[in-house]
């Protein structure tokens, strides 16, 4: 696993945070336009994360106002990215159902997302670790290099 | 606004029957004890012993909860041993303990109790209240 690259894990915690608000609002107000400017918004931070909503507001406004200090160490973005790109994918499923009709599933759907943002903020609970360790004991996953 | 709060219900039904089986996973690994652990890695001086569960590929292992163990272990130097485990290696030693992901810790006292199992990272102020050792809050951001 390459090491070389570095991650802001206040800017990931920044960005968790915002997304379980986010649906929360859009739950609140009963407002699907919403999940779906979000699983947008998070398909664009996967995919091109030099655009992405959330590193702009983490930059542009939650770094100078100082609501936050920055917190970078060495890290692979991969798994980060991977993550986010996972929650876009609920939030796209959540959309379409909430567009066509099956809103139950598609606030649950959004829910799963808020719920595993909100575990790993609060309780440090990586959901994409649990899936990685859960698949490779049952030996679904190649291993890795030892020490990697 | 019934679809909502009818998707809350059922996320917090959900929620509420994972906790109670995670909580009977760990109350029964937290009974049965880990004396024959103690043997093997505690030094007769040092106060706990912390198994850290790791995997290979696990960043946030390095990146978050290795850290926060050289923390500790700086803190209290000669209080703690850390051990470090490959639950991928060492799978019958994590599902003694119902290890549900990596990073995990065990905290285990001189006596061989297990005090608590931390799925997922720990703080160092969360590990030094577990092995009875929080004295001076800390302050180094981990």
């Amino acid at each position: 696993m390459a090491q070389a690259s570095a991650v802001d894990q206040t800017a990931i915690k920044f960005t968790q945070s915002l997304i379980v608000v986010w649906i929360v609002v859009a739950g609140a107000l009963a407002a699907p336009w919403l999940i779906a400017f979000l699983a947008a918004a998070l398909a664009t931070s996967a995919g091109s994360p030099s655009r992405s909503l959330f590193r702009l507001l983490y930059q542009r406004a939650a770094l100078p106002l100082g609501i936050v200090r920055p917190r970078v160490i060495p890290d692979d973005p991969a798994p980060h990215r991977f993550a986010q790109g996972v929650g876009a994918a609920f939030l796209a499923a959540s959309t379409l159902a909430l567009f066509v009709g099956a809103g139950v599933v598609g606030w649950v759907l959004a829910g799963i997302v808020a719920a595993l943002a909100l575990l790993n903020v609060v309780a440090g609970f990586c959901a994409g670790c649990f899936v990685y360790y859960q698949l490779a004991r049952r030996g679904w996953l190649r291993r890795g290099p030892q020490g990697a | 606004m019934r679809d909502p709060l009818l998707a809350l219900g059922i996320l917090t039904i959900a929620a509420a029957l994972l906790w109670l089986w995670l909580g009977a996973r760990q109350a029964r690994a937290l009974r049965i004890g880990a004396a024959d652990l103690v043997e093997t890695y505690l030094a007769k001086e040092a106060g706990a012993l912390i198994l850290a569960f790791t995997a290979p590929d696990c960043a946030p292992c390095k990146t978050v909860q290795r850290p926060a163990l050289d923390a500790l272990e700086q803190r209290y130097p000669g209080r703690i041993v850390v051990s470090e485990v490959d639950a991928l290696i060492e799978q019958r030693l994590a599902a003694r303990f119902g290890i549900l992901t990596v990073p995990s810790t065990v905290v285990i006292g001189p006596g061989g109790d297990v005090r608590a199992i931390n799925n997922g990272t720990a703080t160092v102020e969360r590990l030094a209240a577990q092995v009875g050792l929080n004295g001076a809050p800390a302050d180094i951001g981990v």
